[in-house]
């Protein structure tokens, strides 16, 4: 038994997950959570994107819809990821090797550089611009990307429930 | 009047019986509804929460909701044709379904309210449109909580 398969078996097996898993109410109520903060946080990364991009918000610099929309977007992801940790941790030996679940697993880590590439890079560039500058290319691309990025995630996603 | 004929028949069109077969093609009309669904949910919060002066401050709430108009119908339309096809491939289900006519009112109350939130924008009634916000909030969420459960009854 290796030792992924050990972890994972440990986790599954533990109390929390046990009582998740047999639960009649707590685990929609937890999926439903996802939804919400899945919802929240892609939502607010979205129309960041589009206002980088020039389709919407084209009258607000996006360095002040960064600020303003971050908190939200950061709310999202807490309840997103808590909630997928258990999620997860309840069927976590039966989906494990769930070939949506491990793309989604890879395509998380990927949106999660880019998100990085953004806050360390981008938005750093973007703090003086005003609502005329337009976006170097290298931002759109970047902001092209994460819509894809996370359109993506969210169909790893869905899909996990059907394979 | 009854709306069986109306389900048997929508279950009856070529995209009906093709998404009943076809779980691929299932999963990615729910995926268009789920991805459309966060578009609104992202804009609907910024609406809102400009209008209740929380985000934006600096920006007119009247024209933050106007630009993100489009975006919000375009998502509403995406929502609308995918939610149509996800009925159609197991139109009975629905029919039957004791929190699906709750799920299709609290949206209807949820956009004729976010037409609300724009109208009060527009003619400058900020404390109008400051509570028909938090209504906008509060039906958007039951909306989704609803849509949730009903897939779970």
């Amino acid at each position: 038994m290796s030792l992924l398969s050990q972890v994972i078996h440990a986790l599954y097996e533990s109390p929390a997950s046990t009582a998740l898993r047999e639960s009649e109410y707590a685990f929609p109520v937890i999926q439903t959570v996802h939804v919400l903060g899945v919802a929240a946080m892609a939502g607010t990364i979205a129309l960041v994107d589009l206002n980088v991009l020039g389709v919407a918000l084209r009258r607000q610099p996006p360095a002040r819809t960064v600020a303003d929309v971050l908190p939200i977007t950061w709310a999202g992801f807490a309840l997103a990821i808590l909630s997928g940790a258990a999620l997860f941790a309840a069927q976590s030996e039966k989906i494990y090797g769930n070939v949506f679940l491990q793309l989604k697993f890879v395509l998380l880590l990927i949106a999660g550089l880019n998100v990085i590439v953004f806050h360390t890079t981008t938005r750093r560039s973007i703090e003086g611009w005003s609502d005329t500058v337009v976006p170097p290319i290298g931002v759109k691309a970047s902001a092209a990307a994460s819509l894809l990025l996370w359109a993506l995630v969210i169909a790893a996603g869905r899909y996990i429930a059907y394979y | 009047m009854s709306l069986e004929p109306l389900f048997v028949w929508l279950g009856q069109t070529p995209p009906g019986v093709f998404l009943a077969k076809s779980t691929a093609s299932f999963a990615a009309t729910e995926t268009l509804h789920l991805i459309s669904l966060a578009v609104l949910a992202g804009t609907v919060l910024i609406i809102d929460l400009t209008a209740l002066r929380a985000i934006f401050k600096q920006a007119s709430p009247a024209e933050v909701e106007r630009s993100l108009r489009p975006v919000l119908l375009g998502a509403l339309a995406v929502i609308a044709v995918s939610g149509v096809l996800l009925v159609a491939a197991g139109p009975l289900k629905y029919y039957t379904n004791a929190i699906f006519p709750v799920k299709l009112a609290t949206l209807l109350v949820a956009v004729l309210v976010q037409a609300g939130v724009h109208v009060a924008l527009e003619k400058r009634r900020e404390g109008l449109a400051k509570g028909l916000a938090v209504a906008s909030l509060v039906l958007w969420l039951s909306v989704i909580i609803l849509g949730r459960w009903l897939g779970l009854i």
